[in-house]
């Protein structure tokens, strides 16, 4: 599990985002009472744990033009499902894939959302995977969107 | 927008190192100075295409429990649940969806039974006709990305 001071990390930069300044870790460290070559050994350590998966800007899909999105589940047969799968995560136009238990009712087991520029495109994929790979899925568009945030961290670490 | 935005927003979403200097690095591989990097970023984060420079957490390596959850709320009590759902810290999305089950969320606790609790409380207080939780077993992608099959020229 994580440290105190790994926790204490992560929930600041979860909380501020990272500065725009040439030494950004050091701001961290600075405010966190911390030594900057600490905290980087200390995020380079939960990197290399997996724990952090990447460092990276985190781009607003409807700024940039990406305004039709659709979540989409599908009942893939366990033999099919690493092709599904592997083909999902190399389209474009999935930004999240997700193996799910299935639910009551609702027996599906590979979720996927998708972002486009237009309602076609979304169409378009769902009836090309759905051919290709013959299996059954259901289509929701998005009707509105009510809560979109980052994981508050505090509420865990 | 222009050429070396476009790359900056790539590099951006490639990921930056974890090192001292992050945007010398970045500005060094697209050929401008540090500080003309980090001017630019400001100017993608103020226009809001860049929301923000961050971490990407692998939940269940730290011990998170997440599911999707699922429900069927009547037409009366939407707005309610709504409400309930944006002061639940656990809950990152919510999205009203064409389907009988119209309400969809994800969910996190800090452990299986903590999530389970929750749910519980949840289908109670959300007057849930119907609720499903399809709980998350492998995550194989996460995260919108810009297609950059054209290079910088597909993303301004």
């Amino acid at each position: 599990m994580l440290s105190k001071n790994e926790k204490g990390i992560l929930l600041y930069i979860s909380d501020h985002g990272l500065n725009l300044s040439r030494e950004p870790f050091l701001e961290v460290a600075d405010e966190l009472g911390m030594a900057e070559e600490d905290v980087i050994a200390m995020l380079q350590g939960l990197r290399r744990k997996g724990v952090i998966k990447d460092l990276r800007g985190v781009i607003d899909p409807k700024k940039a033009g990406y305004k039709e999105n659709a979540l989409i589940a599908w009942r893939v047969p366990d033999e099919k499902a690493d092709a599904v799968k592997n083909n999902f995560v190399e389209n474009d136009l999935v930004s999240h894939c997700y193996e799910r238990e299935p639910g009551e009712g609702f027996n599906y087991n590979i979720f996927t959302m998708v972002h486009a520029k237009k309602i076609k495109e979304i169409e378009d994929f769902v009836e090309r995977a759905a051919e290709e790979f013959n299996c059954d899925y259901a289509l929701l568009f998005t009707e509105r969107e009510l809560k979109k945030e980052k994981l508050d961290m505090g509420e865990f670490l | 927008m222009d050429k070396t935005d476009g790359k900056l927003i790539i590099a951006l979403q490639e990921g930056m190192p974890i090192i001292s200097r992050p945007y010398k690095e970045m500005a060094d591989r697209l050929g401008i100075s540090e500080d003309e990097a980090i001017t630019r970023v400001k100017k993608l984060k103020e226009a809001g295409l860049i929301k923000r420079i961050d971490f990407r957490l692998d939940l269940k390596r730290m011990g998170l429990a997440t599911t999707l959850v699922a429900c069927k709320i009547p037409e009366r009590e939407i707005q309610r649940a709504k409400e309930i759902i944006l002061n639940c810290g656990n809950v990152t999305h919510n999205y009203l969806r064409d389907h009988d089950l119209n309400m969809w969320f994800t969910l996190s606790a800090a452990s299986t039974d903590r999530l389970r609790d929750l749910l519980v409380g949840l289908k109670e207080r959300l007057k849930a006709d119907r609720m499903l939780s399809l709980q998350t077993k492998n995550v194989f992608k996460l995260g919108f990305r810009l297609k950059v099959k054209n290079g910088w020229k597909g993303v301004v």
